[in-house]
């Protein structure tokens, strides 16, 4: 106030009202602004820029320095003012460029030609706003959006004292000197109520994250994690849950997360409750550099991880249990081949050697007495190796490892009683797949031959590469009991490596039964 | 006079235990085929009083061998064999122009005598 009077006099309204209620405009925004958010620094520099308003206002006090630091301190608030454009919302200079930026600022706010000057004032702004809008394009979540707010204000700002510099160079003289003057206190007036208005705002993110501590009681795990994504502005962020058995952190379905190291570029902030961890955050380091959203984070991530948690240790069991099954089923195969190894190499060649003997035998028989006594004891070991062969073969089928399961079908067509029609391709399939799909069909022509009464049967099978589909269709009798103990068996096989079996058997109309076996069966 | 037959089946050694057993059973093994149409060329050539008619052969079934024996002139009886039962092969045992079966574990010269009659 006194400044004003001291360089208008009180006669001049016109002239010292605008100025004098720029400067209390900003000095009040400023103070409010520190007061409500002591946490960050731009209050601060909004006061200091408003203090810095006045002093150019002493100029004609008389005093000996104070004219001198006044007459050269006319843009002396642009100096703090850019800080606290470039910085908002928390006030704080990161960074070399920034840091570079805000000493040029204050720098040419006292030093000749600086913003004296209309070209320079232009050129300062256009690069203010250029390290502005760089600084945004390069943050991440949280901190983009104080980003986006600073490069707001910077424009808003440049924009006002390029425009005042450019029409003082298009039009000279006192009157443009006067509008300009006018005008650019404007905006310096907006400028401030627009920052003090987004300080009492700020911070966003917890108010956001707040929201979702109320949302997440009723959501599922893999929702929490797309919330919290969206509350945090970071699309990569990860959520781990801890399972105190296996001491790993699993995601939502359950699979083990890999915790990054510091080299990784992500950030991990731990979830703890009463000193146990409890969920994992793996994201990008801007969106958590503010301990209060950290602990906001915290609080809704161990309102919905204890639900959350729960569902990824179920499902974690889930693929346990079916890894566990996986293994079984394939140690119970291992073991059928070695049975089948051990009947094809021990009793089968040994009755082999029987045969030849009999054979033998008869031949050098006297009498057809004995010749037909030996041949009647050929014709029961011919039986018996048939038998034989074939409890081997249903054990486990050398043709399916050796040649494939169009080979190992179409042995199995031969042996049929009735007739068979195959479709299947000669294309690679893993042998636990195979496998599955072969003991499908023996099953199905076994129950076929047993209860069907049919004529025809056909087997066909598509092999796609997500796995096969495996058909056997006959016209019998229909009324096949899906609950039967052959068929529960085939379904617990094909369930095991997480396909499904379908019986479609209405009375009189055939058979159809249906296998869609995943190729995808995972590690064992 | 011993009744003359023709044994048809792929296995050598079947063919060869069940002649010797036949042999010494009070029938003539004059022939045998390995296929449905050595079958069907044997029987027109030799024409035996029984065909031994395996039902799984490597061209055509038995059923249809038996069909075409059937078909000719002065049919010889036919007794199919298999491996398997009688049931496995459901209604077409039914309607085949055959005047038995015989499971190959139950062969024996009494019982084929016993369907030849």
């Amino acid at each position: 106030m006194a400044a004003e009077w001291r360089l208008y006099g009180w006669a001049d309204p016109g002239g010292w009202a605008p100025d004098l209620l720029t400067g209390w405009a900003m000095i009040g925004c400023g103070l409010a602004g520190w007061a409500r958010r002591p946490g960050s620094r731009s209050g601060g520099l909004l006061a200091a820029a408003g203090f810095a308003w006045f002093v150019p206002d002493f100029g004609a006090a008389g005093v000996g320095p104070l004219s001198w630091l006044a007459a050269h301190a006319l843009y002396l608030h642009r100096g703090p003012l850019v800080q606290l454009v470039l910085t908002y919302p928390q006030g704080r200079v990161r960074g070399r460029v920034e840091g570079a930026t805000v000493v040029a600022g204050y720098a040419a706010a006292v030093v000749a030609p600086g913003w004296g000057s209309q070209a320079g004032t232009v050129a300062l702004a256009a690069c203010l706003v250029t390290v502005a809008a760089i600084r945004y394009v390069r943050a991440a979540g949280a901190e983009r959006r104080m980003r986006r707010s600073a490069l707001q204000a910077t424009v808003l700002f440049a924009a006002g004292a390029a425009a005042v510099a450019l029409l003082r160079f298009a039009v000279p003289g006192p009157a443009a000197e006067t509008v300009t003057l006018l005008a650019y206190e404007v905006m310096l007036c907006a400028l401030a109520a627009g920052l003090l208005a987004g300080l009492l705002r700020w911070p966003w993110d917890r108010a956001e994250v707040a929201d979702l501590v109320v949302e997440l009681g009723e959501t599922r795990s893999g929702a929490l994690r797309d919330e919290l994504a969206r509350a945090l502005g970071d699309p990569s962020l990860q959520v781990g849950y801890w399972l105190p058995e296996s001491a790993m952190f699993v995601d939502a379905a359950g699979r083990p997360l890999a915790v990054p190291g510091l080299a990784s570029g992500r950030s991990a902030t731990v979830v703890e409750r009463d000193g146990q961890p409890l969920a994992i955050l793996i994201h990008d380091p801007a969106v958590l550099g503010d301990p209060g959203l950290v602990e906001a984070v915290a609080s809704a991530a161990r309102l919905g991880a204890a639900n959350a948690r729960l569902q990824a240790e179920v499902r974690a069991r889930l693929a346990e249990i079916a890894a566990s099954r996986r293994r079984i089923l394939a140690a119970a195969d291992e073991e059928r081949g070695r049975l089948e190894h051990r009947l094809r190499d021990g009793a089968q060649w040994r009755l082999g050697e029987l045969a030849q003997a009999l054979r033998l035998a008869r031949e050098s028989a006297t009498g057809p007495g004995t010749a037909g006594r030996i041949a009647r004891a050929e014709l029961q070991l011919t039986r018996t190796r048939e038998d034989l062969g074939r409890l081997a073969r249903g054990l486990h089928p050398r043709q399916l490892s050796e040649r494939g399961l169009a080979a190992a079908l179409a042995a199995l067509a031969q042996d049929f009683p009735l007739h068979l029609d195959l479709a299947v391709p000669a294309a690679e399939t893993s042998p636990t797949v195979a496998a599955c799909a072969y003991f499908i069909c023996c099953e199905a022509l076994a129950n076929v031959a047993k209860h069907a009464s049919a004529s025809r049967v056909q087997i066909s099978v598509a092999t796609k590469a997500s796995g096969i589909i495996v058909e056997v269709t006959d016209d019998g009798a229909g009324g096949a009991d899906p609950e039967g103990r052959g068929i529960r068996g085939l379904s617990d096989r094909v369930e095991t490596l997480g396909g499904t079996l379908t019986v479609a058997s209405a009375p009189g109309q055939g058979t159809r039964l249906t296998a869609v076996i995943p190729d995808s069966t995972g590690p064992l | 006079m011993r009744p003359t037959v023709l044994i048809v089946d792929d296995h050598d050694s079947f063919r060869e235990s069940a002649r010797a057993l036949l042999e010494a059973e009070g029938f003539a093994v004059v022939g045998d085929a390995a296929d449905g149409a050595g079958a069907v060329a044997a029987a027109a050539r030799l024409r035996p009083d029984v065909v031994l008619l395996d039902i799984q052969l490597p061209d055509v079934d038995g059923f249809v061998v038996a069909r075409r024996l059937a078909a000719g002139p002065d049919p010889p009886r036919v007794v199919l064999i298999s491996s398997r039962e009688a049931v496995a092969y459901g209604p077409r045992m039914d309607t085949a122009p055959v005047c038995g079966f015989l499971a190959k574990r139950e062969l024996s010269g009494a019982a084929l005598a016993a369907l030849v009659g």
